[in-house]
């Protein structure tokens, strides 16, 4: 057995972010979180109300169908993980006390905290975990998160507070799966109340559940971590007026603001606030269906990539807060990253070569869809028509609303615009969107990709892991069928008087360690 | 009284009315691409979880049963479970309702004597710089539409000022103070459109009033001026209360803008909501109240003719 505890995860995952990671963020326009005075100051001050205004407003709280940044806030306050992903995507232990595999990697054992209680009184055992996962891979539910934590087969619980996860292969990223949002433990006895009056571990109870007007979360007073969470009562407001949110932070009215626009960050420099910004594994591709002509040809799927400007088109739609992508889905900043070749700087020339080898000497006329209800997405594609014109491909740009683009074009039209947020492990990274047959693939099959897709999810050993993704990002820049042309920055903005805030590049609000300065 | 056998014919028909428009709002919302199931799970929706989430739903069954299931529920006084937030419609929609309403009627109460009073004003002195004044500013409001000048007064009395709230989101247990400020911003907004529509209604119509012959006659007969006025503004009124009929279906469902800009939860932010997400049961009965208002408020208008016109009798 290799134990996998506490301190044994966090050094190994330390010396994997020495591989890029750290250094990235630590180089982030601004500090990437809202710090207290550290460890040598008093005690942080305990009360409080925090207010967050968000745009959006979250459809469910249920956190096995909670699918947006504003749902992912309520069922984190409410809820635990066994493990918790932090914002250098880190595993730290949550409600698991420890964890360890066989040396196979497919059956992971997980050893629960004691005494830890539910906002009803319950304490926490084994089989309300059984219950969480039973209940989202019943094939029945419907739920997104049924395929989202690997190959797990069978969840069963040893003892009160031991459980083992039995896989159908080995996979290496389950305790990083098992700290996503999906991931939270709910109990087993109130099945039928989690969509409406929920009880979970966490540090904060749902007081109210206002979709459209606000969602007010207080204190849970039996935390089971000693002195937390610090504030008294914790909001988030629905203000869909950019303007408004703009006024309410710099007026005081709200203490926190989920995301800043660039055109916004500099109606926002005041002393009283903080603008904080981190690189995020969000990227918005454009999607070639390599099943359809043209795409079916690898040869106009490598021409496209030539035909964008990157650096201009980071500058132009995200004021350079944007870092430039290698048309796979890992970002620079991941220690899962390798640089990959030829670098496909913008070529017209060349892209006509590929074009006329292609067959397609005259040119092409393309349908490119995109929608405009998310930033960046339909200036993208303006963008993309504009750069790809002197090559003779003539780009015909549709828009339509995000619910209409879920519905019909996503995955359904053979070259579009998408916006993804990213994921925390580098299996969830890369395996959906590019093995044949994965969740969030369009229809892109290569057998070397797909081998060495599943050798990256069974291999635990970094170094040789790190090998394979490398081997993967450089066949998927060239062969792929994605334009990924930026990774998008994440930013936030808070009253300068919050502290112990980390801003996620996940978009993920943790405020058990919230407090305010003073 | 024929007026009462007029009132229950109009009832009549307004139960037709809404007969049909919640057939069309079932129908429409049908032909839209996607489904509740395809909002609840986005992007990350697999062919499998959307199929197993419609039979938990029951969106696969036909859509005739559906709406027969749902007449069936609105007859017996259940108005049905929101496909969405899995809680009851009626209190999601009663208590929308009654934010817009609190909305339109503190809107409508001051807009209504306003614009008369400005209208009869402007008529009176008709081409003095107060008339020109009056049309001015009347116009710039009318030119912009609402969300502009939502987000302009929240840039300047909101953000520049810090005089007001920029949101309306209060919380419902803060003192009366705090809540009738934040009510400020989006009754201004409201006002700009509606006090600029009637007032230049209500002047158009007073000037023509002044000019028929029985102003004239009323005039010649030695009524003293005030008088006089009383007598042209009762015929003048007629348009004008056609006018704030039409405004309080306006104010019921098209409000939805301001009480976007300002995150206010009413009626209006639910329609929209609702049909973004196709959650069909709430969408269903928010129309069917929004249209129940326009048509009692019309009902209402012919009633106030009536009264003001001897002549019209139905």
């Amino acid at each position: 057995m290799r134990e996998m505890d506490r301190k044994s995860t966090c050094l190994s995952r330390r010396r994997l972010l020495q591989y890029g990671a750290g250094a990235a963020l630590a180089a982030a326009l601004q500090p990437g979180a809202f710090t207290g005075p550290g460890p040598a100051s008093a005690a942080p001050r305990s009360g409080g109300v925090l207010k967050m205004a968000w745009a959006s407003s979250p459809l469910t709280i249920d956190p096995a169908y909670a699918v947006s940044g504003d749902e992912y806030m309520i069922t984190a306050a409410i809820y635990d993980n066994l493990t918790r992903v932090d914002e250098k995507f880190v595993v730290h232990p949550q409600l698991a006390a420890k964890w360890s595999s066989n040396d196979r990697g497919d059956v992971w054992t997980f050893n629960l905290q004691r005494g830890v209680k539910f906002h009803h009184g319950r304490e926490l055992n084994a089989r309300d975990v059984v219950f969480t996962f039973e209940r989202i891979l019943d094939p029945k539910s419907g739920s997104p998160a049924r395929t989202s934590f690997g190959p797990v087969g069978k969840v069963e619980a040893v003892d009160d507070y031991t459980v083992r996860f039995h896989l159908s292969i080995p996979y290496a990223d389950l305790p990083v799966a098992l700290g996503t949002t999906y991931g939270r433990i709910v109990p087993s006895d109130r099945a039928e109340l989690i969509k409406t009056a929920p009880s979970g571990t966490g540090p904060f109870r749902l007081a109210e559940f206002r979709p459209g007007a606000y969602t007010k979360l207080v204190r849970f007073q039996n935390y089971w971590e000693q002195g937390r969470p610090y504030l008294d009562e914790l909001w988030q407001i629905n203000m869909p007026a950019m303007a408004a949110q703009v006024a309410a932070l710099t007026g005081g009215s709200v203490q926190a603001m989920f995301e800043v626009p660039a055109s916004f960050i500099a109606s926002l420099q005041t002393p009283s606030v903080t603008v904080a910004s981190v690189k995020s594994p969000g990227f918005q591709p454009l999607t070639m269906n390599p099943t359809e002509k043209p795409f079916d040809n690898a040869r106009v799927r490598e021409a496209l990539k030539y035909l964008v400007d990157r650096e201009a088109l980071i500058k132009a739609v995200w004021q350079g807060n944007a870092t430039v992508g290698e048309d796979h889905s890992v970002p620079s900043f991941s220690p899962y990253y390798a640089a990959t070749t030829p670098s496909h700087a913008y070529d017209v020339a060349k892209a006509k070569a590929l074009l006329a080898d292609a067959g397609y000497s005259n040119g092409l006329n393309l349908e490119l869809w995109t929608s405009n209800e998310r930033v960046g997405m339909q200036e993208l594609a303006v963008a993309y028509q504009q750069m790809a014109a002197p090559a003779g491909v003539k780009v015909d740009v549709k828009t339509v609303p995000w619910s209409v683009h879920v519905a019909t074009v996503y995955k359904k039209k053979p070259f579009y615009a998408n916006n993804w947020f990213g994921r925390a492990s580098i299996d969830e990274t890369v395996y959906p969107y590019f093995r044949t047959g994965g969740g969030f693939n369009d229809g892109y099959s290569n057998k070397e990709v797909d081998t060495l897709l599943d050798g990256g999810r069974a291999t635990t050993e970094f170094k040789k892991r790190k090998e394979l993704y490398a081997r993967a990002e450089q066949m998927i820049h060239v062969d792929g069928p994605w334009v990924v042309a930026y990774f998008t920055m994440y930013v936030a903005a808070m009253r300068s008087n919050v502290k112990g805030v980390a801003v996620h590049p996940l978009r993920w609000w943790d405020f058990r360690e919230a407090y305010f300065e003073g | 009284m024929r007026s009462l056998g007029f009132i229950a014919r109009r009832v009549g028909a307004l139960a037709v009315v809404l007969a049909v428009v919640s057939v069309l709002t079932f129908a429409i919302v049908q032909l839209l691409p996607g489904d509740v199931a395809t909002e609840i799970l986005g992007t990350s929706a697999t062919p499998e979880d959307l199929a197993a989430l419609r039979v938990k739903l029951g969106l696969t069954r036909p859509t005739p049963v559906r709406y027969a299931e749902w007449v069936g529920g609105v007859v017996r006084g259940d108005w049905g479970v929101s496909l969405l937030y899995q809680t009851p419609v009626r209190p999601l929609v009663l208590e929308g309702l009654g934010r817009s309403a609190i909305l339109a009627g503190v809107a409508l109460v001051i807009s209504v004597p306003v614009s008369i009073g400005l209208g009869v004003v402007g008529a009176l002195r008709r081409d003095t710089w107060l008339d020109h004044a009056i049309s001015t500013v009347t116009l710039v409001a009318l030119s912009l539409p609402e969300f502009v000048w939502g987000t302009l007064l929240i840039l300047l009395l909101a953000y520049r000022f810090r005089l007001l709230p920029p949101s309306s989101f209060v919380d419902p247990r803060a003192p009366l103070a705090t809540v009738a400020s934040s009510l400020v911003l989006p009754v201004l907004t409201l006002l700009l459109a509606l006090l600029a529509q009637m007032t230049r209604m209500t002047r158009a119509s007073m000037i023509d009033a002044l000019r028929q012959p029985f102003t004239e006659a009323a005039r010649l007969r030695g009524l003293r001026p005030r008088r006089v006025v009383v007598h042209a503004l009762r015929n003048a009124l007629l348009p004008t209360v056609g006018i704030v009929a039409l405004n309080v279906g306006f104010l019921l469902g098209g409000i939805v803008v301001v009480e976007t800009v300002f995150a206010y939860p009413g009626l209006g932010r639910l329609l929209v909501d609702s049909v973004n997400h196709r959650d069909v049961p709430v969408l269903q009965m928010a129309t069917l109240v929004v249209a129940s208002a326009y048509g009692l408020a019309n009902l209402g208008a012919d009633v106030v003719y009536a009264y003001l016109d001897p002549r019209i009798r139905y």
